[in-house]
């Protein structure tokens, strides 16, 4: 028993340092991609360590028709996105957190704290809000599909239930024999990536026009700390998707944490620039548009779990 | 060429198939139209190679009269009609693609289940060119305008042509040649049919069809 705690206690907390270090950067090279190509000069890429350590100071305004809910939604995304992020392996060993089916948990995880923004936001009985809690349970719950079968996909040539397993060597071999359906799984995610991180074109992180706003809406309400931990977690989300993502398109072999994860980091900066020129390039879809996309990343998953089943 | 190719030219053509579904553009549906011909001139290459010369017509013909001739005609006629540049599909798009995927998943189990020889990727071809047939009916089904029934016509005709190669690995020489020239016919015919049409009733709703006696 001991062992066992001296083993995995230090392996939690290097990897919560690590993630807690890096994740802010990344929403931080996305703004400052998209200003390099709008051709402005940007905030720094540290910008977002900088907001959030502001927020941290400042005090928090409640509503008084806000219950305990309302303030319980920041502290439990913040908490999922924490636990989330254990399951996902840095480096070429598993993750702190691993066992058969915790793929199921990882997608769950998110589900929770969407929940609790959701319900966060219906708490303050603002007519605006609920409706962003609406169309963030339509767009999820269309995106959820594609993440699983996308998850499916890899879970069946991996012979594993495991994040680790899935996102380990035998990545490769997958790669030299189902190459087509990695590729629709790895555009499938891609689309997932985006909605869940609530970026163009499925919603716009930086719009406050009350037509179009998704995430944005369901968090105005929140002041201070609240808002603090609502944006880092928010960029954990961006790190542990974004990681899944990274470590498809690229497997990583071997190596400790430290070279792992220096790989991993390379790999999320270049998806954050990836998504900062997504985002300069494209416009927002049409709010009416966003399902017809979600319905085509799906159907791209289930044709990658088509084709591995038809190979066999 | 390589086993990989062959499936990823394939697996481009049903995605192409989901982009039509998807899309409520007429002239974005000719220019998919378009890329799944070039896609499907590709093909009979591998037998090309192989020292046939007819393989090589065959993928020549198909760039020629599927890549090209036929989006031109299509793009012509959607063009000189400004009615119809938008699809009102019957069914809506997002049910449309869940029901082109309940299409697909039919298909691959149907391409599994018919008996016929089979070489590697056949299984794959066989399925691909079930599904881009069932989906062309789908289309022209589900279309309200005539173009759509003829972009629903020449998604049904891409999925011939495959299902064809996968069965014989190339029908004779001049059938496929002769199949090919009746397609172009076929869609120049269309075009013509749309144009009078909508000169005469100003409109070619196939729903209201049924008052464009006389």
């Amino acid at each position: 028993m001991t062992a066992w705690i001296s083993e995995f206690v230090p392996a939690l907390f290097r990897q919560w340092a690590f993630v807690l270090a890096v994740s802010p950067i990344l929403p931080g090279v996305v703004a400052k991609t998209k200003a390099w190509v709008a051709g402005r000069q940007g905030p720094p890429v540290i910008q977002p360590y900088r907001d959030i350590v502001k927020l941290f100071q400042k005090g928090a305004a409640y509503s008084r028709t806000t219950t305990w809910i309302f303030r319980a939604g920041p502290v439990i995304s913040f908490s999922a996105a924490m636990a989330a992020v254990l399951m996902i392996p840095i480096g070429g060993m598993e993750a702190p957190l691993t066992f058969q089916g915790d793929l199921i948990l990882f997608a769950y995880v998110w589900g929770t704290s969407r929940f609790f923004t959701m319900t966060a936001a219906l708490d303050t009985g603002s007519a605006f809000e609920g409706m962003g809690a609406s169309r963030e349970a339509v767009f999820s719950c269309l995106a959820e599909p594609a993440l699983f079968l996308g998850l499916l996909t890899l879970a069946r040539e991996a012979g594993s239930l495991s994040m680790s397993d899935l996102l380990s060597v035998g990545l490769i071999r997958i790669w030299s024999i189902h190459a087509p359906a990695l590729c629709l799984v790895t555009t499938a995610f891609i689309v997932v990536f985006l909605t869940e991180n609530s970026r163009i074109p499925i919603d716009d992180p930086n719009t406050h026009l009350e037509l179009t706003m998704i995430h944005e809406v369901m968090v105005l309400d929140h002041s201070g700390p609240d808002l603090a931990l609502i944006e880092y977690a928010s960029a954990v989300k961006f790190f542990a998707l974004g990681a899944l993502l990274v470590r498809i398109v690229y497997p990583i072999r071997s190596g400790g944490f430290w070279a792992g994860g220096a790989v991993l980091g390379i790999g999320l900066l270049g998806l954050s620039i990836l998504v900062g020129v997504i985002e300069s390039t494209m416009a927002r879809l049409r709010l009416a548009r966003i399902p017809q996309f979600l319905a085509f990343a799906f159907v791209l998953a289930g044709f990658g779990v088509i084709l591995t089943l038809a190979a066999a | 060429m390589m086993s990989g190719e062959y499936s990823a030219i394939l697996v481009l053509v049903v995605i192409t198939n989901f982009y039509i579904l998807n899309t409520s553009r007429y002239i974005i549906s000719a220019r998919a139209i378009a890329l799944q011909g070039c896609l499907l001139s590709l093909l009979p290459l591998p037998d090309a190679f192989a020292g046939s010369p007819q393989a090589m017509f065959l993928s020549a013909g198909t760039l020629m009269v599927k890549g090209i001739l036929m989006p031109v005609i299509l793009i012509r006629a959607i063009r000189s009609t400004d009615e119809f540049r938008v699809a009102q599909p019957f069914l809506g798009h997002v049910a449309s693609v869940l029901l082109g995927f309940v299409i697909l998943v039919a298909a691959f189990w149907a391409g599994a289940a018919i008996p016929l020889p089979t070489r590697p990727h056949d299984v794959l071809m066989g399925a691909v060119g079930l599904a881009t047939i069932l989906t062309g009916m789908m289309i022209m089904v589900n279309r309200r305008k005539a173009v759509g029934q003829v972009i629903g016509f020449l998604i049904l005709e891409n999925g011939i042509l495959i299902l064809s190669l996968r069965i014989s690995r190339g029908l004779p020489f001049v059938i496929e040649m002769a199949i090919l020239f009746d397609v172009l016919l076929a869609a120049m015919i269309f075009g013509g049919f749309i144009q009078s049409v909508h000169e005469t009733f100003s409109h070619t709703d196939v729903s209201r069809m049924r008052k464009l006696k006389g």
